[in-house]
């Protein structure tokens, strides 16, 4: 201990400038943190427009510390100064990874510090705040330490970063169309498969200092790392083929053209009663695909209910309005079918309590958040939190705000991510001025994803006479961000309405 | 332990389809001063690193201090000082912080001799080690690796580059704090190593050409001239004669097993019209070049 305590006092002495670099970058992304929340108008837009490139230059300069640190003492070759001395490999890196700790005390008093500017007292959150810092310290820095223990000198390891983060990034182009309730779990299980290789790397790399084969492993870990998203698609697309999946539930007939627009239907007639349709992913899915031909507000919701009353064997599905001809195109949507609804409520005098999180300041009254979907079958461990400004919509009386939120398996192998360690998450939350709302937080448990995947090449497709024409599209009002939770208001004595609180619901107690 | 720090038996390396080390015999005994020599690229580095277990030979084995190479430890590195050419050094570092940082590693650490070290060899504690010159550098490396009264000590091409007036100084400081300890030495130029060489060792072609204490060596080998008119040398010359050659009324070859009798009796047989001959010692470095320029062109 005494030699790994003596390595890491020198580590610390011999790259103190970059030391105080990260620190100083740290401190100015604090700042500017509290400039986002103490100013308005266009002191507050420049500190957010510089946040992001804070949030770059924190990560950069720290990653350049560590490997300053770590290349003190080489790990590849057979000159280094210490190589044939009496220093343990354990120790040396024992003292290596001792310095994630320390490094982690910094971030978490930046944390806990803006912690403290959002209103959270910090007694109840300290502990988990801290850990949080640790845990991103060590999951940010295992990598860059993985890496170092590879590389000669900086030039080989900024390499190293650059060609694995674009050989990972292209790899994530290919889609892996997993329906998303599964993200979740395949998330943690990449990011614990990510951990494990970079600690066994490590591990053999300073054990025996065979860098060919480290190197080798290291690229090999890295694509099958990479490409783990896809493993499970496979193993989806074969489950949703099994008749008693419950993917089955919900069945799509085939996609239709009739010349004036595409109709991605979806059949509804074996689900449940309570059900919702989430469109978002269709929104971005065809918007992929389609962005020559078409605005993502063109997608209209239909026929899930008609006369007011829910169809539940009426063909539901997206319509696709002002599409021009689809020869030659590839439409591939998707459609996610949840189960009801289930609401929680919290207190809107001012401080919120939400659940698994605690109390959180706002700086309205009102706040809806919309979104909050769980990791399939694990809806007992949501968190969310609202985060960052309100910003002001240009041409509306409405308020948007980003809100991030963690959902995770209780079976996850990743230490679990408090909110706060995710401060630019992007899930979309929406206010309206003249709503008078609680809060409401909704969790729903996928229950059937279908992924419909068409080519329509030269094939001119006949009219399914089974299939209902959908009445000529009226000119809606866009949805607002996260529309799924803002559905049209249902009408009275409609089975759908149940499954939305009213406005003026009592307040339930939190969980 | 046998008398013996270093001995390995049939080690063999190769990088890829190149073999640099081909059987190689090596023992190095106690307490001397064993000069490694051979051209570049004979594999002196590459058996140093083995022996240091930096590397790992093919074949064969290594024992340093009565361990295995290849399990060395905390222990035996303890009782070693190593430095190599062009060794990389903590350059952030000052010689002051660079001596400090080793220091508790060491429980043999001797702070009086670290402090002489620095005295004979001149070296400026607060300077850092990226604006010291190669020499000083390496100054630094020996004091760290001799601080300690290690029993072994080895130095893989140490004068490489070195001025003379610093060579001097590093061998100065090497032997004025070495008595105690073995040391082996790896050089392509002997006339750095033959002032203070006990043993020396000539590696070519991957293995040892000879080892032999260097007084019997200088015994052994003498440059001979022989005084005779012939047209040209006869085609067989007494195995021990190497690079023969004749100009005009001398004849000048190496006789590698010298014996003043028998080598006389030789030159009167092969050269019937000798007139006298002359029989001068050579240094080693002469002796190495020799040597290695007739086994290039037996090869």
């Amino acid at each position: 201990m005494r030699h790994i305590v003596h390595i890491v006092t020198k580590d610390l002495r011999q790259a103190w400038p970059y030391g105080a670099a990260a620190l100083a970058v740290l401190i100015v992304n604090t700042a500017n943190f509290a400039r986002v929340l103490a100013t308005r108008g266009t002191e507050q837009a420049a500190a957010l427009g510089i946040q992001v490139p804070l949030d770059w230059l924190l990560a950069i300069t720290w990653a350049l510390y560590y490997g300053v640190v770590l290349l003190g003492d080489t790990i590849p070759g057979t000159r280094q100064h210490w190589i044939s001395r009496p220093l343990r490999w354990q120790s040396l890196l024992a003292a290596k990874l001792l310095l994630l700790p320390i490094f982690a005390l910094p971030v978490a008093a930046a944390h806990l510090v803006q912690l403290s500017l959002r209103g959270f007292p910090l007694a109840d959150h300290a502990a988990p705040v801290i850990a949080n810092a640790f845990w991103l310290v060590f999951a940010g820095l295992l990598p860059v330490a993985t890496l170092a223990s590879l590389c000669r000198n900086l030039q080989q390891l900024a390499l190293w970063i650059l060609a694995l983060a674009a050989g990972i990034l292209a790899l994530q182009q290919w889609d892996a169309a997993l329906p998303a309730a599964l993200q979740g779990v395949v998330d943690d299980a990449t990011v614990a498969a990510a951990i494990l290789a970079c600690a066994g790397i490590l591990l053999w790399q300073y054990a025996t200092r065979r860098t060919t084969p480290a190197r080798i492993a290291t690229v090999a870990l890295a694509l099958v790392i990479a490409t783990l998203p896809h493993w499970p698609s496979s193993l989806w697309r074969n489950l949703t083929h099994t008749p008693n999946s419950p993917a089955t539930l919900a069945v799509s007939p085939p996609i239709e053209w009739n010349g004036g627009g595409l109709r991605i239907p979806l059949q509804t007639g074996n689900l449940s009663p309570k059900f919702i349709l989430k469109r978002d992913d269709l929104h971005v899915r065809l918007s992929t695909y389609l962005t020559a031909t078409t605005d993502v507000k063109t997608i209209d919701p239909y026929e899930f209910e008609r006369d007011g009353e829910l169809n539940l064997d009426a063909p539901a599905g997206f319509f696709f309005r002002n599409a021009k001809d689809p020869m030659d195109i590839e439409i591939t949507g998707e459609f996610i079918v949840f189960s009801a609804p289930i609401h929680q409520s919290v207190p809107t005098d001012g401080e919120r309590f939400l659940p698994g999180i605690g109390r959180c300041q706002s700086w309205f009254d009102k706040l809806q958040i919309i979104e909050c979907q769980s990791v399939l079958g694990a809806a007992n461990r949501l968190e969310i939190v609202p985060v960052w400004k309100f910003v002001d919509h240009l041409n509306a009386n409405k308020f948007t705000a980003l809100a991030s939120a963690s959902a995770q398996s209780p079976l996850s192998l990743v230490p679990e991510f408090h909110p706060i360690g995710l401060l630019s998450g992007d899930m979309p939350a929406y206010w309206k001025k003249e709503d008078s709302s609680e809060i409401r937080l909704s969790t729903r448990k996928p229950i059937a994803h279908i992924k419909r995947s068409l080519q329509l090449r030269g094939v001119v497709l006949e009219d399914i006479p089974s299939f209902p024409k959908r009445q000529t599209p009226q000119k809606q009002e866009p949805a607002p961000l996260g529309g799924i939770l803002n559905p049209p208001p249902p009408k009275p004595n409609s089975p759908i309405a149940d499954h939305f609180i009213p406005h003026n619901a009592p307040a339930k107690a939190p969980q | 332990m046998s008398n013996h720090v270093i001995t390995t038996t049939n080690l063999g390396m190769r990088y890829g389809r190149h073999t640099v080390l081909n059987g190689l015999n090596l023992e190095v005994p106690k307490g001397s001063v064993y000069a490694l020599v051979g051209s570049n690229g004979a594999g002196k580095t590459t058996t140093l690193q083995i022996l240091m277990n930096l590397l790992r030979g093919h074949t064969g084995a290594a024992t340093v201090l009565g361990v295995d190479s290849r399990k060395l430890t905390v222990n035996e590195y303890a009782r070693i000082g190593y430095v190599s050419e062009g060794q990389e050094m903590p350059d952030a570092m000052t010689v002051a912080e660079f001596l400090a940082f080793w220091r508790p590693f060491y429980p043999t650490w001797d702070n009086a001799r670290e402090q002489e070290l620095l005295q004979l060899l001149r070296l400026p504690l607060d300077r850092k080690l990226k604006h010291l010159s190669r020499g000083m550098r390496m100054k630094a490396a020996l004091i760290s690796s001799l601080s300690y009264r290690p029993e072994l000590i080895v130095l893989d091409e140490p004068f490489s580059g070195l001025d003379p007036l610093i060579r001097d100084e590093f061998i100065e400081g090497l032997l004025a704090h070495a008595d105690e300890s073995t040391i082996l030495i790896s050089s392509h130029d002997l006339a750095e190593i033959e002032s203070f060489s006990s043993h020396v060792g000539l590696l070519e072609d991957g293995h040892m050409a000879f080892s032999e204490e260097t007084t019997t060596l200088t015994n052994r080998f003498r440059e001979i001239e022989v005084r005779a008119e012939i047209p040209a040398l006869p085609p067989k010359l007494p195995s021990t004669w190497v690079r023969a050659e004749t100009t005009a009324a001398l004849v000048r070859f190496v006789e590698t097993q010298w014996h003043p009798e028998r080598t006389a009796q030789e030159i009167k047989e092969v050269f019937p019209t000798a007139t006298d001959y002359q029989a001068n010692a050579m240094p080693l470095r002469a002796l190495f070049v020799a040597l290695a320029k007739a086994a290039r062109k037996a090869a």
